[in-house]
């Protein structure tokens, strides 16, 4: 049992405090899911429930939290480790030693249990979360997903009755958050561990939780309740709880299954098929791809691609992980060099060409911001690309207003949020002005305002006539703003067409709506809502 | 409390002093009014002894410095940055060329000597660890390049010179380099050069001037412009990336409060 | 039917290792005072053929199979430039090969036989030392060998796994900086041109460690170290300090006075115990336990025992007879190296690993390969 009384908490240096007189309970074996904007309070929320707040971070905190009668803020968060386990949001970073079982018994060592006791909950834990094949393994080698768990397993060899996760899968793929998730979930029911996670992605874990916290922002009393109540009195969700809210589907379904029925019934007016872009086949090829291929590691990552793009063109390039999306744009931008094949950019050949040239019109966003920012403000971060490039240094401040960074232009990039960063990243790759832009997953860890500000930056450069390649997981915002979508499977193009036609026709690479209706009228809630009579 | 504080500083000195012995133990040994064999005998065991005292002044100060007041923080820091710098030294260049003090200088100098020390002492054994490196130099290195974090700390802070703050880091960094080199050839001078191996032609008390003068031709030989390169690295890189890096360190202090270690 | 799998025969291991890594620690020690005793080449010559035999047996199929050539030519170097360096400097003995005029600043005067076979025995030796490490190098494996730090050195231990499980991460995180900065339109032509790769990678790695630190103290790390009150603390400290100031007047002692050089050897031996029993008490103050998981083998109890024989009988030889296992070309001793059958053949214990190694190769099931490591991608 969590409970919190009247807690106000304000972090060291800040004017106004984040949680303000916050009132909560939370009962045993309870699967709580945390959600609310950036910046809301939830990160703070949940490292109140073990004291790393304010242990960890300073700041000044009152009121009254009980955990299993525990008080957080004198324990402190070692004398809450055996009753509270807390995994973060980078797998890459909660790792002390580099093989799986070491790391499984440092918490076990820390708390000087003896060598029987460790052995026996080390083979439990292994089987709990089904890592047993792993034991041996090198922590580095692993993927995101089997980290994530390798994670969740060395909290709980300590056997705390609650579990608490910082985002979790936010920098993990769909299968890899998918496995985590449901590690959770068998966890949750078998085991009966209170669950408390905090989660963007909605769409993802809704239908595990029996509870929703949602956390306004700005001091602003927390909202919860039962998924199905608190879910109606959020802005941005999920398309199918939006498409229920907008039709006053009650109970509010979860899940596509829950959904079914009801989206059956529903009287829609076949519509014309629009669509949402013309491909205009006069407008030039930018990127011809033909034959290529490429091996690394002695392994072979693309497999006789080939593929045109026409200028003004938003491409979406799926697949699962592997398949050789960020080598295909590596490619796109002459990072990487055909070994077989060539590749033409805007009519350069990638084999012949120096870098300098391709990337004075093709820019390439990172899948992690965090590798391009290292100036002292934003400002600078557009005027280095600028220099490297020998362009003018004052066009640069005009990019920051339509991503909404104009604000920010003096402030440390590092210190901003997520979304904020991923912004300015994009920023500073559009700074070259770039007539192509190539981005690697931009949406990892954004939540839903985030992505919709990114879509519509880059839907702005689409109308300059400037050429979109994305590569992403993310179905909901290819299905929301890509013309035409590539799937690629173990190196070779398995799909090509229209973003209706391939959605469609596809299981996984597929948006919540179009798994409704299986009808490549309906990608987005707005397709349904406009079809009504 | 302030006695284990001042205990600890005592054993700090007195552990770098053994060890400076230790160091400069071969220079003795041709000076000892001793007949040849007795000399021959000392000379035969010096590299094995001195291996053990360094590891024993090494464990001791390893063991005792800051163990009590470290926590998660300190301790997680010290540990990437150890890997940072490891990866660092990893770094290929010219002759000598290395990268390996300019973190353990900055280091130092901004998060106090215990910091210093281990970061300089950790990123040696953890780049031998992880390279295959492991050798009998491993002591030396590591007490050496743990007294180059050490010394940083010693330093004024120079916040408000602005430039000249990375000008004097640099020259520090120039000072060590060649410090450093003159420490490390010793490890193996003594199986170059023993003058005191033959019987009837020792002279009684050869001169440690003498001795001296044979090592710096040694020392001119093999490692000078070695050094050179070491020092000239240390001293280039720190004056270019010296401002941002102590910015970054300064700023990450602040922000996450993490109590620096008292300095001995 | 389910094969037998080759790794559960050596005790769990990721790779699968005919000895545990404690065994090669005592092998490595011994080897390495060994050969720091020893300067009669003949002697040399055997524990360099065993540490090859070991290398050949057991560290090929190591990850760290490269690094064993850089160490061997380092000390080809060292040899190569100690030989003439002894000569031209060393102008001591009978059979003088060619004279240079006196005049000459350090190298002027006879160039002798003696000085030559002397430079070339030393370098040897040396030579001979970095091999016994190169083959100790590739057949442990790093983490398991920080495991094996003792329980006072426990915060360094800790701070090193950190390091070591950090560092492929870093190197990653470098490859992935220096690439978004080079799309961006950055040039690594110069040394200032660094910048935008060390200050991003320094700032993640920070970054990363703060969320490291919230781990382990979530976990429970930190504050439990010593179980000593600040009076047994503050003791240990005093016999440490007594235990230093042993080791320095031990070391003059046996050094300056000349008449009695056991009584210094006795004095720092001394020193030592108390430094050790000092450290002993240390570890034993921290309050935490250790997860083992290896299974100590009847190939590492011979392996420990064959080593702790050599070293054993080394020791005792060199107390007896000095001069057993030295080398002095010059006059009264003649040039050829004297040899004891029954030294020699304790020496060829040290290759008893590899025959261990062997001994598996040629009868066990295919070894547990390594995964390979995913890249970025």
């Amino acid at each position: 049992m969590i409970t919190f009384e009247h807690v106000t908490y304000t972090y060291p240096g800040a004017q106004r405090p984040v949680l303000k007189d916050l009132n909560l309970e939370i009962a045993d074996g309870e699967f709580v899911l945390v959600v609310g904007k950036s910046g809301a309070g939830k990160s703070t929320l949940l490292r109140c429930i073990n004291g790393l707040v304010p242990h960890f971070y300073g700041g000044t905190i009152s009121g009254t939290i009980r955990v299993q009668g525990l008080d957080p803020v004198r324990c402190q968060p070692r004398g809450m480790s055996t009753t509270v386990g807390f995994v973060f949001q980078d797998p890459e970073a909660q790792f002390v030693v580099d093989t799986v079982e070491a790391e499984l018994a440092f918490a076990m060592e820390n708390h000087a249990l003896p060598q029987a006791t460790m052995r026996k909950r080390i083979e439990e834990v292994l089987d709990q979360l089904s890592i047993a094949h792993l034991r041996d393994r090198r922590i580095n080698t692993l993927s995101g997903g089997e980290k994530q768990r390798v994670a969740i397993a060395s909290v709980l060899t300590l056997e705390p009755k609650i579990l608490v996760l910082d985002e979790p899968t936010s920098q993990l793929d769909p299968q890899a958050a998918e496995e985590v998730l449901t590690a959770l979930q068998k966890l949750n029911t078998d085991l009966g561990l209170t669950i408390v996670l905090s989660e963007h992605r909605l769409e993802r874990v809704v239908q595990y939780a029996d509870r929703i916290i949602y956390l306004p922002g700005e001091g602003q009393p927390p909202i919860e309740g039962a998924p199905q109540d608190v879910l109606p009195q959020l802005d941005l969700v999920p398309p199918l709880i939006k498409l229920g809210k907008a039709l006053g589907w009650k109970p509010l379904p979860l899940t596509v299954k829950d959904a079914r029925r009801k989206a059956l019934e529903l009287p829609l007016r076949p519509a014309p098929l629009t669509e949402r872009c013309a491909r205009s086949s006069d407008a030039p090829v930018e990127i011809l791809v033909e034959d290529l291929w490429y091996a690394y590691d002695g392994h072979m990552a693309l497999k006789g691609v080939h593929l045109e793009i026409r200028r003004g063109e938003f491409v979406a390039i799926m697949g699962r992980n592997g398949s050789g999306k960020t080598t295909l744009l590596k490619h796109l931008v002459g990072l990487l060099r055909p070994r077989r094949g060539a590749v033409q950019v805007h009519g350069m050949d990638t084999r012949r060409v120096p870098l300098e040239e391709i990337i004075s019109v093709v820019g390439y966003v990172p899948q992690n911001p965090n590798a391009l920012l290292f100036a002292e403000t934003v400002r600078e971060e557009l005027a280095f690309t600028r220099r490297s490039h020998g362009l003018p240094l004052e066009g640069g401040e005009a990019l920051l207003e339509p991503l909404g960074l104009a604000d920010y232009a003096e402030r440390y990039p590092r210190d901003l949020s997520v979304g904020e960063r991923q912004r300015v990243s994009l920023a500073a790759i559009l700074a070259a002005e770039p007539l192509i832009i190539l981005l690697d997953e931009p949406t990892r860890g954004l939540d839903y305002a985030q992505k919709q500000a990114l879509m519509r930056a880059l839907r702005a450069e689409q109308s300059k006539g400037h050429t979109v390649i994305l590569a992403t997981h993310d179905v909901e915002l290819v299905a929301a703003s890509a013309d035409r979508v590539i799937i690629l499977g173990d190196g070779e193009v398995v799909v090509d067409g229209s973003v209706r036609e391939v959605m469609t026709h596809s299981l996984i690479f597929s948006s919540q709506m179009n798994k409704l209706f299986r009808d490549d009228r309906y990608l987005t809630v707005e397709d349904v809502l406009g079809s009504l009579s | 409390m302030k006695l284990t504080r001042a205990l600890d500083r005592l054993i700090l000195a007195l552990a770098s002093l053994i060890g400076i012995v230790a160091f400069l133990y071969p220079f003795f040994i041709p000076t000892l009014p001793q007949a040849p064999v007795q000399n021959a005998a000392h000379a035969q065991d010096a590299p094995l002894m001195t291996i053990l005292i360094v590891v024993f002044c090494l464990g001791a100060i390893l063991a005792t410095q800051g163990t009590g007041e470290m926590n998660p923080k300190t301790v997680a820091i010290l540990g990437v940055l150890t890997a940072v710098n490891a990866v660092i030294r990893a770094v290929p260049g010219p002759a000598g060329f290395s990268l390996v003090f300019i973190l353990p200088i900055l280091c130092g100098y901004v998060y106090g000597a215990t910091f210093g020390f281990l970061l300089g002492a950790l990123s040696i054994l953890a780049s031998a660890l992880i390279g295959g490196g492991v050798g009998p130099w491993l002591p030396y290195q590591m007490l050496t390049t743990g007294w180059v974090g050490l010394t940083s700390s010693w330093l004024p802070d120079m916040r408000r010179w602005g430039k000249g703050e990375a000008l004097v880091l640099g020259f520090w960094g120039v000072v060590w380099g060649f410090v450093f080199g003159l420490i490390m050839n010793i490890w193996f001078w003594p199986y170059v050069y023993q003058p005191q191996q033959a019987q009837i032609y020792w002279q009684p008390g050869m001169s440690l001037g003498q001795t001296l003068r044979h090592y710096a031709l040694f020392y001119a030989l093999t490692s000078f412009w070695w050094d050179v390169g070491r020092a000239a690295a240390n001293a280039l890189l720190t004056w270019l990336f010296g401002p941002a890096i102590l910015k970054l360190l300064r700023r990450f202090q602040a922000r996450f409060h993490f109590v620096m270690l008292p300095s001995p | 039917m389910e094969r037998q799998p080759y790794f559960e025969y050596a005790s769990g291991y990721r790779q699968a290792e005919p000895v545990c890594t404690l065994a090669w620690l005592i092998w490595g020690l011994s080897a390495a005072v060994v050969t720091l005793l020893i300067r009669n080449p003949l002697y040399l010559a055997i524990i360099a053929l065993a540490s090859w035999f070991v290398y050949l047996a057991v560290g090929r199929g190591s990850s760290l199979a490269q690094s064993w050539g850089g160490l061997i030519k380092l000390g080809a170097v060292i040899w190569l430039f100690a030989v003439p360096f002894n000569a031209l400097m060393l102008h001591q003995g009978e059979h003088v090969l060619f004279r240079l005029p006196l005049t000459w600043p350090l190298v002027g005067g006879a160039i002798t036989l003696e000085a030559v076979l002397y430079g070339l025995t030393s370098g040897f030796a040396l030579w001979v030392l970095l091999l016994v490490f190169s083959s100790f190098n590739v057949a442990v494996d790093a983490s398991q060998l920080l495991r094996l730090l003792p329980p006072f050195l426990y915060q360094a231990g800790v701070v090193t796994s950190i390091a070591l499980t950090f560092i492929p991460q870093m190197l990653v995180s470098a490859k992935e900086i220096r690439e978004a900065q080079q799309v961006r339109g950055h040039r690594f032509r110069s040394w200032r041109d660094f910048l935008p790769l060390v200050v991003p990678l320094l700032t993640t790695g920070l970054e990363r460690a703060i969320q490291l630190a919230e781990s382990m103290e979530s976990r429970g790390f930190g504050g439990q170290l010593t179980g000593l009150s600040p009076r047994q603390a503050n003791g240990l400290r005093f016999a440490m300090l007594l235990g230093l100031a042993l080791l320095l007047c031990g070391l003059f002692l046996r050094t300056y006075w000349a008449s009695a050089p056991l009584v210094g050897t006795w004095v720092m031996i001394v020193a030592g115990l108390l430094l050790g029993y000092v450290f002993y008490l240390f570890g034993r103050g921290v309050r935490r336990s250790h997860y083992r998981r290896t299974r100590w083998s009847r190939a590492d109890t011979l392996v420990a025992l064959a080593s702790a024989v050599v070293l054993g009988g080394v020791l005792f030889v060199r107390a007896r007879e000095r001069l057993a296992l030295a080398y002095y070309p010059f006059p009264p001793y003649g040039f050829v190296p004297a040899f004891n059958p029954w030294i020699g053949s304790l020496l060829i214990l040290l290759a008893l690993p590899g025959f261990w190694g062997l001994w598996d190769q040629i009868r066990a099931e295919p070894m547990l390969t390594r995964p390979r490591k995913k890249d970025v991608l």
